[in-house]
Order: structure tokens, then sequence, then C-alpha cells
């Protein structure tokens, strides 16, 4: 067994023991730093790997929460073919993005998939009578049940977290360390400032200006080269 | 209203727009043209200077005509000297990478924005215009006697609304005048055409720059002093003009003057009509998909020369 595979197995194993002992604050953050986590580690392939600087990346993560929830909600349709269609429609809505995108490069990548997320933001807005606009809507009970599993339920959306976050480490979606540090960072960075302020979004300005400045290559890179340099 | 005097009045409407517009998106590709950074703060020097306007209108009190003239002057200085400083404060200081100037301005669009709801308030605050006369516009009639004005009722504008047009045009002039038949605009194209040439002909390309992003957020500023009597100050209005100037931009062909100007014209009157017959959200939908098509398709702009 590879030395990355131990790595990860180690990792997934120290998740589950959080599980066990972590208070209830920290569990529900864990978790949600996980389920973000795997949608840094996508954008860190697009970007991280192949430099395209996507703005519209959030869009696909629309995509995925609109097409499973609306289905549920005016279909009424069970948890799981909802869930294969959120999956479905991010994919359709990515192949056909991509497929346009793709013809350009550097800051026009950039704008078109700006544009192209702006557009599905006010689709969004524009059906809002199905898709309750900036309100949104609260998915109905029934879609939050899969067989005995209880999505609503803090346990169970850790487990189904740390389940989505141990596939897509197994499947090797690309460098893990640098995105689940970001994720973790910024997830705390975010809640402890809005517990000072209303206006907490200054500090987060503040400190993603501060780290452009100060901490060269990221908090990853910073801490390879300053603090531990062993680090994978 | 019949149709005729109806797509008048929004024609209007799309012009006051598209002359606002333009200066905003002249800022923005001027920051690019020249910097090569994609400035994603720029709406919140917008923003900024709207909130200046209502700031310097009330202190000054009584006579609207006077804080609103004192406005236009000190909106685009303030935050051309906000500009100035971050420039050398942060930009200069992480040599313009791009990307890592990206997440630089993110940073500096929230502290702007959350600065201002934290002194300003959450709260839209108009400002009064200077003047304010409503102008009736006629329309033609083909009556008994032949084709005839007359005064369809509800078909009007402002006279501020025609001053902003006017006041728009003045600027875009200057703007073309300094860039095309100045020194200092010499300077900024040789930076935008070559900065390592330029360096190296005794250009302090620095303080280019630095001079480049406070011209920028003094052009948005200045726009929004413009609007401000039409639309309020409010923390994030600085989100519609960010998004619209990245189309003009685009549509324009980057750091083309007449490109811009022309793409503005477009977005704006376009989105100004659309918006009065269909919906606004529609409007921005169709404005959108048509940037992204001609990026795809175009992308060196309707008017641009270069590759982007």
């Amino acid at each position: 067994m590879s030395r990355n595979f131990l790595l990860h197995a180690a990792l997934v194993f120290a998740l589950y023991v959080l599980h066990l002992t972590l208070p209830d604050y920290h569990h529900g953050q864990v978790a949600r730093i996980m389920v973000l986590a795997v949608y840094a580690m996508g954008y860190n392939i697009l970007f991280g790997y192949s430099g395209l600087l996507s703005l519209g990346h959030a869009m696909f993560f629309a995509a995925g929460m609109y097409g499973m929830g609306l289905s549920a909600q005016h279909l009424d349709m069970a948890t799981l073919p909802a869930f294969a269609i959120g999956i479905l429609s991010a994919t359709v809505l990515a192949f056909i993005v991509g497929l346009l995108a793709l013809r350009t490069i550097g800051v026009g990548f950039m704008i078109v998939t700006l544009m192209f997320a702006q557009a599905g933001y006010l689709t969004i807005l524009y059906f809002g009578e199905y898709t309750r606009g900036d309100e949104g809507f609260v998915l109905v009970t029934t879609a939050r049940k899969f067989m005995s599993l209880d999505f609503s339920q803090a346990d169970t959306r850790y487990l189904a977290a740390l389940v989505l976050f141990g596939i897509a480490l197994f499947i090797k979606a690309g460098t893990t360390l640098g995105p689940i540090i970001g994720t973790a960072f910024m997830v705390y960075l975010i809640d402890y400032a809005s517990g000072l302020t209303d206006a907490y979004m200054l500090l987060v300005g503040v400190t993603l200006v501060l780290i452009t400045l100060f901490v060269r290559g990221g908090i990853l890179g910073f801490v390879r080269a300053k603090l531990v340099p062993w680090l994978p | 209203v019949e149709f005729g005097p109806h797509l008048m009045l929004a024609s209007i409407e799309g012009l006051v727009q598209a002359a606002v517009l333009s200066l905003t998106a002249l800022g923005l590709s001027l920051v690019f043209g020249v910097m090569r950074v994609v400035n994603v703060a720029h709406g919140e020097f917008y923003m900024l200077g709207a909130v200046i306007a209502w700031w310097v209108a009330t202190l000054v009190g009584q006579n609207p005509a006077i804080g609103f003239l004192a406005a236009l002057i000190v909106a685009p200085l303030i935050a051309g000297i906000i500009a100035v400083i971050t420039d050398w404060l942060v930009l200069k200081r992480i040599n313009y990478d791009p990307e890592a100037t990206i997440v630089a301005t993110i940073g500096l669009l929230y502290i702007l924005q959350q600065s201002v709801l934290m002194t300003f308030g959450p709260d839209a605050r108009p400002v009064e215009a200077p003047f304010n006369t409503r102008i009736a516009l006629p329309w033609f009639e083909n009556t008994e006697a032949g084709w005839s004005l007359y005064y369809p009722w509800g078909l009007s504008t402002t006279s501020y609304k025609l001053f902003v047009i006017v006041a728009a045009i003045a600027l875009l002039l200057l703007v073309w005048y300094v860039m095309s038949r100045t020194k200092l605009g010499l300077i900024l194209r040789a930076t935008q055409l070559d900065s390592e040439t330029a360096l190296a002909f005794g250009i302090p390309v620095e303080r280019v720059y630095a001079l480049v992003f406070g011209m920028g957020a003094a052009l948005a500023a200045i726009s929004a002093v413009l609007i401000v009597p039409i639309q309020q100050a409010h923390y994030l209005m600085g989100a519609e003009p960010l998004l619209l100037s990245f189309i003009v931009v685009i549509i324009g062909g980057l750091g083309s003057l007449r490109g811009t100007v022309i793409a503005a014209l477009l977005i704006g009157m376009s989105d100004g009509i659309i918006s009065v017959f269909f919906s606004p959200t529609l409007a921005k939908i169709m404005a959108t998909l048509l940037v992204a098509m001609v990026l795809v398709y175009r992308p060196q702009g309707l008017f641009g020369t270069r590759r982007a």
C-alpha cells in the first residue's frame, strides 16, 4: 500500500473519531468543511492543475442543488432519483458550458465563465415562480430521507459528508491538502467573524488582502516553506 | 401609451444609462488596458462615488446645485486617492500577479462595501438634483391635416437627465483628448503597448500604474455622482455597474476607447429598451449570454484588433 493511501485512510479514520468526540458546534462545522472541501478539490483540478481560472464554478454547485431540489419539490421524486438528476444536471450544464468556454483562455475564459454563471443566476431569479427567487425554498422532508436515513439529523449528515469526502479522497481527486486547509480556514474565519460584527465580510476582505500580501504561495505553501517541509 | 412614444421614452432612459455606463466602463478598460489588472472592486469605487456625493451634498446643505458641484469634484478625488493608496499598498507589492490581484481586489471589494455599511448604513439615500425641470416631448401624428406634432401624455424627460447625457459626452471627449493629444496620454499609451520598453525609455511605469488605477476609480466615482440624483446611493449598488462594465469592455474590445463607447451605447440602449418592454431580468440574461458568445467566437471583441 502506498504512503498516500495510508495517509488518506488515516485522515478518514481521524474524521470518524472526531465524529464520536467533537462537541455539537464543531461537529456541524467539520461536516460543512468536508462537503465544501469536495467542491474546493474540484475547483483545484480546474484552476490548480490546468490554470483555468473559472469565475463561474459555483453555478455547477447551484445546478446540482436546484436539479435535486426542484425535481423533489415539483415532480415529487424520491430522494435517490432526485439526487441523480442533480448530478446529471450539473454534468450536462458543465458539458455545454465547457464546449463553449474552453474555446477561450486567460481573461477571456474568466469573463465567459462569469457571464454564464451570471446568466444562470438570473435565470433562477427569472423563474422565481418555481425557484422562489432569492428567498429560496426548504426541501420537503420526504426528500431529506433515504430508506431509514434522515439527512436532517446531524449524525447522518456528518457521516454522509464523510462518505462523500472519502470517495473524493480515494478516487484521487487531485491535490487534497490545500483545498481542505483552505476550506477549513474560510469556514471558521467567516463563522468567527460573523460572531463579532454584522459587517463581518470586512474582516474576511482584510484577511484576503493580508494573505495575498504576506503569505506567498497560500497557507499550505507557507506552512511547507516555513514550518514543516516534509508535508506532502 | 402608444408604441412610438413608449419606444422614445425607453430610448431616452437607455441613453442616460449608456452615458453613465460608458464612463464607468472606460475606467475599467483603462485599468485593464494599461495595467493588465482585472479590478473586481471597480463597482465599489462607483458605489463610493455615490455615497461621497450624498455625504458632500448633506454637508453643504441648503443649495443642491452647490452640493452637487462640490460632489462632482470631491467624490472622484477621494475615490482616486483611495485607489492610488490601494495600488501602492497592495497591488504593487504583489507585482500585479493576475491571480493574486483578483483575490486582493475581491478583498478590497468587501473592505470598501462593508466599511460603507458600517458608516453610511444599509439605507438607500437620495441626493437632490441641482435642477430638475420636466420637459414634455412631442410626437408625430397623422391627422386629416397631414403630419403634425403633439405632446402625448406621459412622454417627458427631465432637464437633469439631458444634462447627464451631455456631461458624459463632455467627459468622454476630455478622456479622448487626454489620451490622444497630450503627453500624459502618450505615456499611458506607451505603457499599455509595452511596459518594459516604456520603462527602458525612462517612463516611471510604477507611478503611471498608480495614476491609472486612480483615474479608473475616479471615472467610476464621477459617473456615480452623475447618476445618484436619479438612482439613490446604497452600499450594494456596485454589483450591477461592475457586471455591465465587464460586458461593455469585453464586447467593445479591451483597451479600445471607441469600442467601449459603442458597446456602452449598444448595451445601455438595449438594456433600457428591453427592460421597458419585457423584464429587466430577461434583458440581463440576454446581454450576459450575448457577451459570452461574442467572447467565444470573437475573442478580440467587436472592435478590438488584438487578442484578449
